[in-house]
């Protein structure tokens, strides 16, 4: 039975987005971009009101979670909600977005989108920050500005404040919900490693982290026990269905927000896509159980390299003597 | 080993997983070897080099070929690099223990799903076959509708392929012996593009039904574009496919299939007829983007312009390093004829010696740098040299040395080199390299300078504004070094081939430097650490093999500071 405990430690450390420096860019850049909106709103008043148009920030995504890996193509990304201090009968969705857009858009120095869920600016630094746009109708009712700039937007209901909150109730103990924030980063490199296929758009990791909070269980000292125990019930949560184009069985699945407004967090994939997803689950299912039942902590190591790249490190090989068979030198003439 | 002192290992040994093993003959031995959820049946080909090189194994679980990655279609097995490996061959019985083992092992570990899209990756390696290769100057990262082929033309009317490339991009023509290929046949061959990656056959044999198979899982538009093609192709006996399907971010898995009918036949792509022979031929890529990347060369420096300025026993070297390291165009400025003199010094040998008189009979001797230009274009696909036969002061006069990312200046004589120094100031040119052999085989410089910071003659000029000997020469000035062969025509300096190609090396280190922009500017030394002809300098003395040095600028240069 292999743990690999300080493995996975290691593993961790190698893929975990967070140095200081790291998230000191992107909260340089959320700050400028919140600044710059503020400053700009000043005069702004809410439409036939003589009401200041206010907001306040709400820090969202991987980055509030603290679940963030390292981008393979350098591509960070930060989520920060912008809530303004409006009801939903005192502003249209777009023109409250475009506001934002246009604002935001007035600097050269990066690209600005208009994205059905939010404002994406992008530096040519490979940076990109995630603007969603909120009403208040109250404390407790939140709603989205939602859709793309071409056609009307609908303020749709959402619970970003909720969401956060759900998700760092995992645990109050410090090694529980550190557990589960590094279950989360395993799950979302091995998404990056088994996704870039073309044709598989993969499973949006917010999906991921939910999956993981629902079914998490603290397993003392053994990361990998309480990752197969996640992606056990990931697999649970699929149900056949039948495919009827192309006649055949596939998997899919409906995992619902656990807050406003309780929609599939995987509304956006195909029934192909999610039966690869399924596929991809199972296949990483039997490799972590593959390495777990392992005597050899080399052996399980080189599975968990395939599941997870060479982050993961590898362990030597306890030989009967301390010389080595065959060595890999890589010489050539 | 031979057959008995093999056939003594497997007495001796004491492999826990190896469950029983057949001789099959003297260096063949089949097993069965108790993996975690199966046995496997492997056979291992020993030759008589064991243990010196490992054995060829082969998986005899014929169930399983198409399912594993690392294991081909005719199940041989990749379990260890074969090239580069130090085997301690000093144990044998431990080398087989780990031979079965790690076989073991690795086919336990391939048998998981998540090995799976690696079998995918390999396609190509799936159906490897050195016996059928044909070479392609395709895109491997491109798809195409359809592409070209070249073909010899058999005597049973059917056809062996010779090369392919695509309508819009010309062949290398001056490429090895490429021209030769005018005379073949020209067939085009229908190219099948998947949008994802394919998986080989179980059981490893490349099938009409699961060719049919591959055609049926396209998408509908590429389906239906592929059957449009083929229904206008006419009866034949023979056909080409190209497969082409998603690999990694630089090549597409590519394979060549031939189809074979016994008669005229439709297209295979709108054939039911199973009665085809089907080969398969692995591509040799010679594109520009795969050749330079497996060769090791930097592909960004296609766009690169490097000028040598003297072609002779050191600039003939560098030219040569300088063509397989990447960069796209090269041009040589030399004056000289390239004659027999020069053979066992120069980069240049007999190839470029002509015997034979031409019609005005006159035996014409080669400009080193058309040689030189023949020479490169024939080994190097995918490379412009421009040769100037003239002296290095006409170019410049004549404005034929502006604009290069890197001038090496290899004409050995110091004079030359400050003159070209001083009349390279004022040209366009940013990043001039000069470089020289000292006498007598002492050693050798590259001097490597960035025209906005300083020049040559700051390392040549006094306080008092004179040129002087550098600090940086090996052989103390004023000995008579200079030999007289054969007379006064013949005067040389006697240096061997090897000390010129010590002193190329460091002037290609610095030009390949300056082409990733490490520009500042130095000088770097060879000597040879047992010389003691001549009186030395104390910068000889200063260091052992080599060394490297910044310059800065001289208060008293007068280039620098005018
Ligand atoms: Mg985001
Ligand atoms: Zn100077």
């Amino acid at each position: 039975m292999a743990t690999l405990q300080a493995q996975f430690k290691q593993f961790h450390d190698n893929i975990k987005l967070g140095t200081y420096e790291e998230n000191q860019t992107l909260r340089d850049k959320r700050d400028l971009l919140i600044n710059e909106l503020a400053t700009e709103l000043k005069n702004e008043k809410v439409p036939d009101t003589d009401r200041a148009l206010t907001f306040s920030k709400i820090d969202q995504g991987s980055y509030k979670m603290k679940t963030g890996i390292k981008p393979t193509d350098g591509h960070y990304d930060i989520d920060v909600g912008v809530i303004f201090d409006v009801t939903e009968d005192e502003y249209d969705p777009k023109k409250l977005k475009k506001l934002v857009y246009d604002i935001i858009n007035k600097r050269n120095n990066r690209t600005v989108d208009y994205n059905k869920p939010c404002i994406t600016v992008n530096y040519a630094s490979g940076y990109h920050v995630d603007l969603p746009v909120y009403c208040k109708n109250s404390e407790k009712d939140v709603k989205i500005a939602w859709g793309k700039m071409t056609v009307a937007n609908e303020w749709v209901d959402s619970d970003p404040n909720g969401l956060n909150d759900w998700v760092a109730s995992i645990s109050t103990e410090s090694k529980k919900s550190r557990q589960f924030r590094k279950c989360v980063r395993y799950l979302k490199k091995w998404k990056q490693k088994h996704f870039s296929e073309n044709g598989n758009v993969a499973p949006p990791s917010i999906g991921l982290t939910l999956q993981a909070r629902r079914h998490f269980i603290f397993s003392t000292d053994n990361d990998l026990l309480c990752l197969i125990n996640i992606v056990e019930k990931i697999i649970n949560d699929f149900s056949n269905d039948f495919d009827i184009k192309n006649f055949r069985i596939v998997h899919s699945i409906d995992f619902k927000l656990p807050v406003k407004p309780y929609k599939n967090v995987y509304y956006k994939m195909t029934l192909n896509q999610q039966d690869v997803f399924y596929k991809k689950a199972e296949a990483l299912l039997e490799s972590l159980c593959a390495a777990r039942d392992e005597d050899c902590d080399h052996e399980a190591s080189k599975i968990l390299r395939q599941v997870f790249g060479d982050d993961f490190p590898l362990v030597d090989k306890i030989l009967r003597s301390d010389v080595k068979p065959v060595i890999n030198s890589g010489t050539s003439a | 080993m031979n057959g008995a002192e093999l056939s003594n290992l497997y007495l001796s040994n004491t492999i826990d997983c190896l469950v029983s093993y057949t001789r099959q003959s003297d260096l063949k031995y089949d097993h069965k070897i108790q993996g975690k959820k199966r046995t496997w049946k492997i056979q291992l080909e020993f030759n008589d080099n064991f243990p010196y090189s490992l054995p060829f194994a082969t998986l005899l679980d014929k169930d399983q070929i198409g399912l594993l990655p690392h294991v081909n279609q005719h199940g041989t097995i990749c379990y260890a690099e074969h090239d580069g490996i130090l085997i301690n061959y000093s144990d044998p019985e431990n080398l087989l223990d780990y031979i079965i083992s790690t076989i073991r092992n690795h086919l336990d570990r391939w048998s998981l799903k998540i090995f799976k899209d690696d079998l995918k990756d390999e396609y190509e390696g799936f159906f490897f076959n050195p016996l059928n290769e044909i070479n392609s100057f395709c895109c491997p990262q491109s798809t195409y509708s359809r592409i070209y082929i070249k073909t010899k033309y058999n005597k049973d009317k059917t056809s062996t392929p010779v090369l392919m490339y695509e309508k819009n991009s010309p062949l290398p023509e001056k490429f090895s012996d490429i021209q030769s290929t005018s005379e073949l046949n020209i067939t085009s061959a229908l190219c099948v593009n998947f949008n994802t990656k394919i998986t080989p056959p179980i059981g490893g044999n490349f099938t009409f039904r699961y060719f049919k198979s591959l055609i049926d899982s396209l998408d509908e538009k590429e389906k239906a574009r592929v059957t449009r093609l083929a229904q206008k192709f006419k009866n034949k006996l023979d056909f080409f496919v190209l497969l082409s399907a998603p690999r990694n971010s630089l090549n597409r898995t590519q394979i060549l299939l031939k189809f074979k009918y016994p008669a005229k036949n439709e297209h295979p792509i709108v054939s039911d007829n199973e009665k085809c022979e089907i080969s398969l031929f692995s591509i040799l890529r010679l594109h520009k983007k795969y050749l330079l990347e497996r060769g090791g060369a930097i592909s960004q420096f296609q766009n690169s312009k490097v000028a040598i300025v003297g072609c002779g026993s050191v600039g003939s070297e560098i030219a040569s390093m300088i063509s397989k390291s990447g960069v796209g165009s090269l041009t040589l400025i030399d004056h000289d004829e390239f004659n027999a003199d020069n053979i066992y010094r120069h980069n240049l040998g007999g190839n470029s010696i002509t015997f034979t008189p031409d019609s005005s009979k006159e035996i014409k001797k080669n400009f080193k740098v058309d040689a030189l230009k023949k020479s490169i274009e024939k080994d190097i696909p995918y490379i412009r040299v421009n040769a100037v036969a003239m002296t290095f002061q006409h170019a410049i006069k004549q404005n034929l040395i502006s604009n290069f990312d890197v001038i090496i200046v290899a004409i050995g004589s110091p004079t030359e080199n400050l003159q070209a120094n001083r009349l390279l100031k004022n040209t366009d040119n940013k990043i001039i390299i000069y470089c020289w052999n000292e006498a007598a085989g002492a050693g050798g410089h590259s001097v490597k300078i960035d025209m906005a910071q300083c020049c040559l003659e700051c390392i040549y000029i006094n306080e008092g504004g004179e040129i002087v000997p550098t600090y940086y020469s090996l052989l103390a000035s004023d000995q008579n070094i200079a030999k007289n062969l054969t007379g006064c025509a013949g005067l040389f300096t006697p240096f061997s081939y090897i000390d010129s190609s010590q002193t190329a090396l460091l002037a290609t280190k610095h030009c390949l430097e300056a082409l990733h922009s490490i520009t500042e500017s130095s000088i770097s030394s060879w000597k040879n650490d047992r010389f003691d002809s001549y009186m030395v300098t104390d910068y000889f003395s200063s260091f052992s093999h080599t060394t490297e040095h910044a310059i800065i600028k001289s208060d008293s240069c007068g280039i620098c500071n005018g």
